[in-house]
């Protein structure tokens, strides 16, 4: 069909083949179901906020229709924010849990992703392999109710209030001193103004946790504003190698724009969230976790990263703070550029920052304090780097925004605060078992 | 079996007897085995993973041709520039055969070259060759006499190293050498720093072969990516002036020479706007009047899945997004007073894909100037689908360049035929390879009377296609070739200008080397005549500013003209003008609109609503006798009234009580006796598209008169509701001899294309009464209404109303006893709908009816195409996420397929990526596809079937008949009409004004136009006056226009303009009675 898909495939066929006449590991499919809505949301270009949410509903719509298969383990429905109900099996068919994941993970891509034809492809991949190990009448009852439960995670993420944000005009920035403005080099229009307004997942709205507040602007030399501007400048201009090789590893734009004279391109990146993913799928195979933790830890992880992102995009654009390439360049210094290209909406707080307390809370919570090695972007040129424990890394992300000289240390530490207690949230409510 | 094969071979015959008739039909141009003319010279760009487009943003800019005698034999020589090859040197030893002495003459060129002219620069009578190279000094090879050639850039002070793309040889201070105006350009370029190209230089002869860089004292500002530079005496006053083609978002410069070898930017003041990416230009006169125009080539293509998957991802979001630079090419006709505009979509040659070189000649010998232009790359550096998922500049694989397709498409060659709209005939004409040509040259390479064509093609060897116009038979293509030969060291008089007049007959040539892309053409002056067997006179201007004249010449001669000055030339008096333009102050007001993006909302908008007024009414407001004048002001502006003095000045009176209420966009304003106290009122119409539906800025407003033009409010007085209006119109629908009212509803703010409300307002004494549904029900919702008019059609003594808007037909409604019944079908108005803004009631035929005139969209636009196939807009909310989407669709081939990209059709659409992830699928999807894809069904379907501005003729019971204005009136959309007899000659004339800057971010703008006046014959048949006679000039957007008396046998004419002043203009003709 094209290129991309034939490309993609190829991947995600290299790794089911070996065992293509067997059924590959149950948490193995949903590894590989991760990873393909990784790749796909990197070709669709979705930015991060977006990402996150087609994580959370993807996993939701794996686990409701697999956990019944595992004792102990109970419904969302009543848990998640708006969750009201869920297709149930019914009682004494015999079902196979890992043909209804397919299928719902499937169904619930359908209407998350743009690229469809990839996650179709999977789910043929899958199912054929499945086919051969299940009996007939147990494959199509679990395929059909996989499919209804997909279906119901496609009502349940219609009613977020998603699409109408997509209906709504274009965001018109105030002008102001201290106002966020387009940045160079694209000055491109901001991204997802209203999803701060979506509906949060697990915690109970965008402002159940206060991020803290910026510092008070000022364009005074010798401010406290001034001086963490002067900051990110200096600490941008004697970068030391290693500051260096952070902000790049942790960089996750998932558009970077260039130009050549006329030829423009863009540069498909992981985004913050699909890094996270990442980060759990390489623990997960480590460990060689089952299905069902898998399922509880990418669902998890994904309610996290959505519920962190719409709290810091409501910050965003409730306080839209200029970010320091244009404050810099105004009133510091009007050649400097940052080390990496500065994402298209305003600083306070940092969405990287954010997303990565949550996430390093809930990993903590499913792994405890693990030692492991990170090689999300290797794929991108860059260099495996190795963790202490999640909450290391999570640190190392969000300084790296200030080595990056994308965002002011207050931003970075604000974003960190709000992160960590969503984190802590999720893993007090949000009971699997 | 055989009968498949003998089947097979019947078609192939029939194939090959149908390709060869037509062929000798209508083949103009051969092309010539390489083998034959011994021209095996081919530009092969070698790429490698240090020399690509990645490395080098011009590597793929191509090559050109120089053309010249450099033996002065008579036969025109070649040079070839070369990328990846060294430059050839080839010269002709007649009939089509060619000797490579590149070796043998000494010039030996490694590394890119660019562009290369041939002149004398020396000015020692022998042709030298200047080169331009990329990343290294340029080289100027003086011609020895012996075919050999010296290169001595660095001792004639011209080695200029900053990556030049052509020279251009021009005798600026017209003393009589040629001095050097060198186009250059930059290296890597990135968006969003400051980040200039190199600027351009001006080198003056010192007149013993050496130059002195006079840049800095010149006036030559252009720190642009210049690709090309043209030179022609384009105001018509004996010096020199030059265009300046640049590429990106550096604007085009048009230098002006103010007379003493120095010149002066202005570009803005000549041009409405540009092409974005310029590439080549050139400058000749294109439809014979003797003035010259200029044209430039973009890379617009012209298939429509070409444009989908090229320009897919331009925005007018884009950083440094400039609505002078517009994605396509352009002819910018001369209009005679300055002013140029462009008509390159009226003559169909806007779209020519990724074009080089433009070159304007008579190829066919018929007396009119045709184009040829050069198009391709060696990649599809416009791929949107490339650029997508290309992976990042630090990740880019050395060899990541040979992802990215080639095409490779015809050139174009457009004839003329004799009216503004050019026919695109490439085909027909010979020129069927498909090949990647940058540089090209025209010379009459075997001196037979027609110009052959040569093309330095990327990666192919180059082409040199003979001419068959002659060979097919002189007769009806008849020829003069002229040598000039000047008096001092511009011996071959570039820069000369030949007036050539036989008959009726009026043909212009400069002699001018650099022409196109990167090329120089041969300076012998070529003249095709068509059927023409004696010249009148001919009158040749020399650079150096004397003047010969020649009387009595045959035609098919070679002629050599010998400069023998006798007189000098003196440019001839500016004609007088119909209109005499009054300073704009003289009114003094400023239309500030407030700025709104409506397409923030409404991403597939085609045009905005935001920008309807300044409205416009005149009248004795307060008793003095004298009219005075109300323009409305936008939102954040009042609305202001202007009293006359005795001394014809006009005065503010900001206490007149209308200037209260700035947070409403006024569009409209009528004044009119409401309550028959015999003063003047005011209602005020509001509009406007930044509001919501029930915003009370959009309540009208009525104000009644104390009867010394002091106006109170009456509050809500105008029973309209909160909705956007458009222009009021005023009539006595019941005879009771009071003026009742008709409001048309503009658009539903937010929601276009939804039809709004309009109104039909009754006067009870002094009290306007709703009375829509009850006397004209069909009035209620007839879609989106710009304007109407209250006039008698039928002659039965009542007023009628006739409403023209945008998306719609024009309508009429028969006015019985005060209730109104659309008659619009019997009067033959049915089918025609348009993008109408404006109509204006006169008897044009005199034959006692009221005739129409409609001011349309006009026919020098993107959309509008020869088929007449309509475009239309469906609607619904296909997405369902509460916002109404406008699927615009047009025609392109055959099928109707989505008019705006796939990025703005996703942006307001997101769901439809899932549908189309790539822009080669979207490229071929047709509208019905689209709508496939989404389960809501369409509420409505609106067409625009007719473009063009066109009188109705009123021919009684028959109905009405369509006809169209002539072309010069169709260059922008007509917003205002002002029918007066300007001449005196008792048939009503037309004056016109209009253009629109609000188009959707692909087209920008119709902003072409400077306003037009239109003489009527007597019969309803009206011709354009030409600018700089016509005297009446309204570039930017005009809305309304008005006359008031003007002393006692004088007209003032007022035109207000969006976002400016208003234009005035005095006629010396008394004013027309009821004509406001």
């Amino acid at each position: 069909m094209n290129r991309l898909v034939g490309v993609c495939l190829l991947f995600l066929l290299a790794a089911v083949r070996p065992s293509f006449a067997q059924v590959p590991d149950s948490a193995e499919l949903v590894h590989q179901w991760n990873r393909c809505v990784i790749e796909v949301i990197m070709e669709d270009g979705f930015g991060p906020p977006i990402a996150a949410r087609i994580h959370a509903y993807a996993n939701l719509a794996g686990y409701q229709a697999a956990y019944h298969g595992f004792p102990g383990y109970r419904s969302l429905v009543g848990t998640l924010q708006g969750f009201t109900k869920c297709p149930e099996p019914e009682q004494g068919k015999v079902y196979d849990w890992r043909v209804s994941m397919v299928a719902a993970y499937q169904i619930a891509c359908q209407k998350l992703l743009y690229r469809i034809t990839i996650s179709d492809s999977l789910a043929k991949v899958h199912f054929a392999a499945l086919a051969a190990v299940v009996p007939k009448d147990v494959f199509d009852r679990s395929k059909q109710y996989g499919i209804d439960v997909g279906k119901a995670i496609q009502a349940y993420a219609k009613g977020d209030g998603y699409a109408r944000t997509q209906g709504m005009p274009e965001w018109e920035w105030p002008k102001c001193d201290s106002c966020w403005e387009p940045t160079p080099p694209n000055f491109a229009k901001p991204l997802s103004p209203y999803c701060g307004m979506v509906r949060t997942i697990a915690i109970k709205s965008a402002t159940q946790f206060p991020v803290p507040p910026r510092i008070n602007f000022s364009k005074e030399r010798g401010s406290e504003f001034y001086k963490a501007a002067k900051e990110t400048y200096d600490v941008v201009r004697t970068l030391t190698p290693e500051q260096r090789e952070i902000a790049n590893f942790w960089n996750d734009n998932p558009v970077v724009t260039s130009y050549r004279g006329h030829f423009i391109y863009n540069t498909r990146q992981i985004s913050p969230g699909g890094h996270w993913m990442n980060v759990a799928m390489q623990v997960m195979r480590d460990k060689r976790s089952s299905m069902i933790k898998a399922l509880e830890v990418y669902s998890m992880l994904g309610f996290g990263l959505f519920d962190a992102f719409t709290s810091c995009w409501a910050e965003k654009y409730r306080s839209p703070l200029i970010r320091p390439v244009t404050y810099i360049n105004r009133y510091i210094d009007n050649a400097w550029e940052p080390l990496l290209q500065t994402p298209p909406f305003p600083e306070h707080a940092s969405g990287h920052s954010t997303i990565t307390a949550a996430a390093a809370e809930i990993l903590t919570f499913q792994f405890g304090d693990v030692a492991y090695t990170d090689s999300t972007e290797v794929p991108f040129g860059f260099t495996v780097r190795s963790f202490k424990n999640f909450r290391q890394a999570a640190a190392e992300a969000s300084i790296s925004r200030l080595y990056g000289g994308i965002h002011y240390r207050r931003g970075c530490e604000a974003g960190a605060v709000q992160g960590a207690e969503i984190g802590k949230y999720i893993v007090a409510t949000v009971k699997f078992r | 079996m055989s009968l498949t094969n003998r089947a097979r071979g019947w078609v192939l015959v029939m194939f090959i007897t149908m390709a060869c008739s037509t062929v000798g039909m209508a083949q103009r141009f051969i092309r010539l085995d390489p083998i034959t003319t011994g021209v095996m010279f081919a530009n092969h760009i070698t790429e490698s993973d240090s020399f690509n487009i990645y490395n080098d943003i011009y590597a793929y800019n191509g090559g050109g041709v120089a053309v010249g005698d450099i033996n002065a034999d008579g036969l025109p020589d070649l040079f070839f520039t070369g990328t990846s090859v060294p430059c050839a040197l080839y010269l002709n030893r007649g009939n089509f055969q060619f000797d490579d002495i590149t070796e043998t003459a000494g010039i030996t060129l490694k590394g890119i070259c660019n562009g290369a002219m041939m002149a004398d620069l020396s000015g020692d009578g022998l042709v030298d060759i200047y080169v331009c190279r990329r990343h290294a000094s340029n080289m100027y090879y003086v011609n020895n006499g012996d075919n050999t050639f010296t290169e001595r850039a660095i001792a004639s002070g011209i080695a200029v190293n900053k990556s030049s793309t052509q020279a251009a040889a021009i005798d600026i201070d017209r003393d009589g050498d040629l001095d050097l105006y060198i186009v250059n350009n930059g290296e890597a370029r990135r968006l969003g720093f400051l980040n200039p190209g190199e600027n351009d230089q001006l080198f003056r002869n010192d007149g013993d072969n050496h130059f002195t860089d006079v840049t800095a004292l010149s006036g030559i500002k252009d720190k642009g990516y210049g690709l090309s530079a043209s030179v022609g005496d384009l105001n018509n006053d004996g010096w020199p002036d030059i265009y300046v083609a640049n590429d990106f978002e550096e604007r085009d410069k048009l230098y002006m020479n103010d007379g003493q070898g120095l010149f002066e930017e202005t570009t803005m003041k000549h041009l409405p706007y540009m092409s974005q990416f310029s590439m080549g230009s050139d400058i000749a006169d294109i439809n014979n009047d003797g003035l010259l125009d200029i044209l430039t080539v973009d890379m617009l293509p012209e298939s429509h899945a070409r444009r989908m998957t090229q320009i897919g991802g331009m925005s007018k979001y884009g950083p440094f997004f400039d609505s002078a630079q517009r994605i396509h090419n352009t002819l910018q006709l001369n209009r005679g007073n300055d002013r140029f505009t462009d008509i390159a979509y009226l003559a169909g040659i806007a779209a020519t894909d990724w074009s080089w070189s433009v070159l304007c000649a008579d190829f066919d010998n018929d007396g009119l100037t045709d184009i040829f232009i050069s198009n391709g790359t060696k990649r599809d550096l416009g791929d949107q689908d490339v650029s997508y998922h290309v992976a990042s500049e630090r990740d880019l694989r050395n060899d990541a360049y040979k992802q990215i397709p080639t095409t490779r498409l015809r050139n174009y060659y457009f004839a003329n035929t004799g009216t503004l709209q050019f026919d695109s005939r490439a085909g027909a004409v010979g020129l069927i390879d498909s090949v990647i040509t940058n540089g090209a040259a025209y010379a009459d390479l075997d001196g037979d009377g027609d110009l052959d064509l040569v093309l330095n093609n990327t990666d192919t060897v180059a082409f040199i296609y003979r001419n068959q116009t002659i060979e097919d038979g002189p007769e009806g293509h008849a020829f003069l070739r002229i040598q000039l030969q000047g008096r001092k060291l511009n011996k071959a008089a570039l820069g000369a200008r030949v007036d050539l007049y036989a008959g009726g007959l009026h043909l212009v040539r400069e002699v001018q080397a650099s022409r196109g892309y990167l090329s120089s053409v041969d300076p012998t002056v070529h003249f095709g005549l068509g059927a023409t067997r004696n010249i009148d006179s001919m009158v040749i201007r020399w650079p150096d500013g004397f003047v010969n004249v020649l009387k009595d010449l045959a035609v098919n001669i070679d002629i050599t003209v010998v400069e023998n000055p006798t007189a000098r030339w003196i440019a001839p008096a500016p004609p007088v003008t119909i209109f005499q333009e009054i300073p704009k102050t003289s009114i003094p007001f400023k239309h500030r609109e407030n700025f709104y993006d409506d397409f923030k909302r409404e991403r597939l908008l085609p045009s905005k609503f935001s920008i309807d007024g300044p409205g416009l009414a005149v009248g004795d407001v307060n008793g003095d006798g004298l009219e005075d004048v109300i323009l409305t002001g936008a939102k954040y502006s009042p609305t202001q009234l202007f009293l006359q003095t005795a001394t014809q000045q006009f005065v503010r009176d900001s206490l007149c009580g209308l200037e209260d209420i700035t947070d409403a966009e006024d569009v409209s304003v009528a004044l009119f006796d409401i309550d028959g106290d015999k003063d003047l009122d005011v209602l005020i119409v509001t509009g406007g598209n930044e509001f919501d539906i029930e915003d009370e800025e959009l309540r009208d407003r009525l104000y009644l008169n104390n009867g010394k033009g002091v106006f109170t409010l009456v509050p809500d007085g105008v029973p309209t509701g909160l909705q956007s209006g458009c222009k009021v119109v005023l009539g006595d629908i019941d005879g009771d001899k009071d003026l009742d009212v008709f409001i048309g509803g503009r658009v539903i703010p937010g929601r276009f294309p939804e039809a709004p409300r309009s109104y039909l307002l009754r006067n009870d004494k002094g009290k306007l009464v709703d009375v829509t549904q009850k006397q004209g029900p069909d009035l209620s919702t007839m879609g989106l209404i710009s304007h109407a008019s209250f006039s008698d059609y039928d002659k039965d003594g009542d007023a009628d109303l006739f409403v023209v808007g945008m998306w719609m037909s024009p309508k009429l409604f028969q006015n019985n006893k005060g209730s109104f019944k659309d008659v619009s079908k019997a009067a033959g108005l049915e089918g025609h709908e348009g993008w109408y803004n404006c109509v204006a009631s006169a008897d044009i035929d005199a034959d006692g009816d009221v005739d129409y005139i409609i001011g349309n969209l006009g026919t020098n636009s993107f959309y509008v195409d020869r088929k007449n196939d309509p475009i239309d807009i469906v609607y619904a909310d296909f997405d369902e996420n509460g916002s109404v989407d406008p699927i615009m669709s047009y025609v392109p081939e055959r099928v109707r397929m989505p008019a705006r990209g796939k990025q703005v059709l996703q942006g307001h659409m997101p769901v439809l990526t899932r549908s189309y992830p790539f822009f080669r699928d979207y490229a071929v999807a047709t509208t019905d596809d689209v709508l496939s894809k989404t389960s809501v069904k369409p509420i409505d379907t609106l067409y625009v079937r007719s473009f063009a501005s066109t009188v109705l003729r009123n021919n009684g019971a028959s109905g009405f008949s369509f006809e169209p204005l002539p072309d010069m009136a169709q260059l922008s959309p007509v917003m205002a009409i002002l029918p007066m007899d300007v001449n005196g000659d008792g048939a009503v004339d037309l004056v016109m004004a209009g253009n629109f800057t609000g188009a959707e971010g692909e087209i920008i703008g119709y902003d072409a136009g400077i306003g037009n006046v239109l003489l009527n014959d007597g019969a309803g048949h009206f011709t354009d006056v030409r600018a700089d006679s016509s005297g009446f000039v309204v570039p930017g957007d005009a809305r309304n226009i008005a006359s008031i008396p003007w002393g006692a046998n004088k007209t003032l004419v007022i035109v207000a303009r969006n976002n400016h002043r208003p234009r005035l203009f005095v006629v010396d003709r008394p004013r027309p009675k009821d004509r406001r």
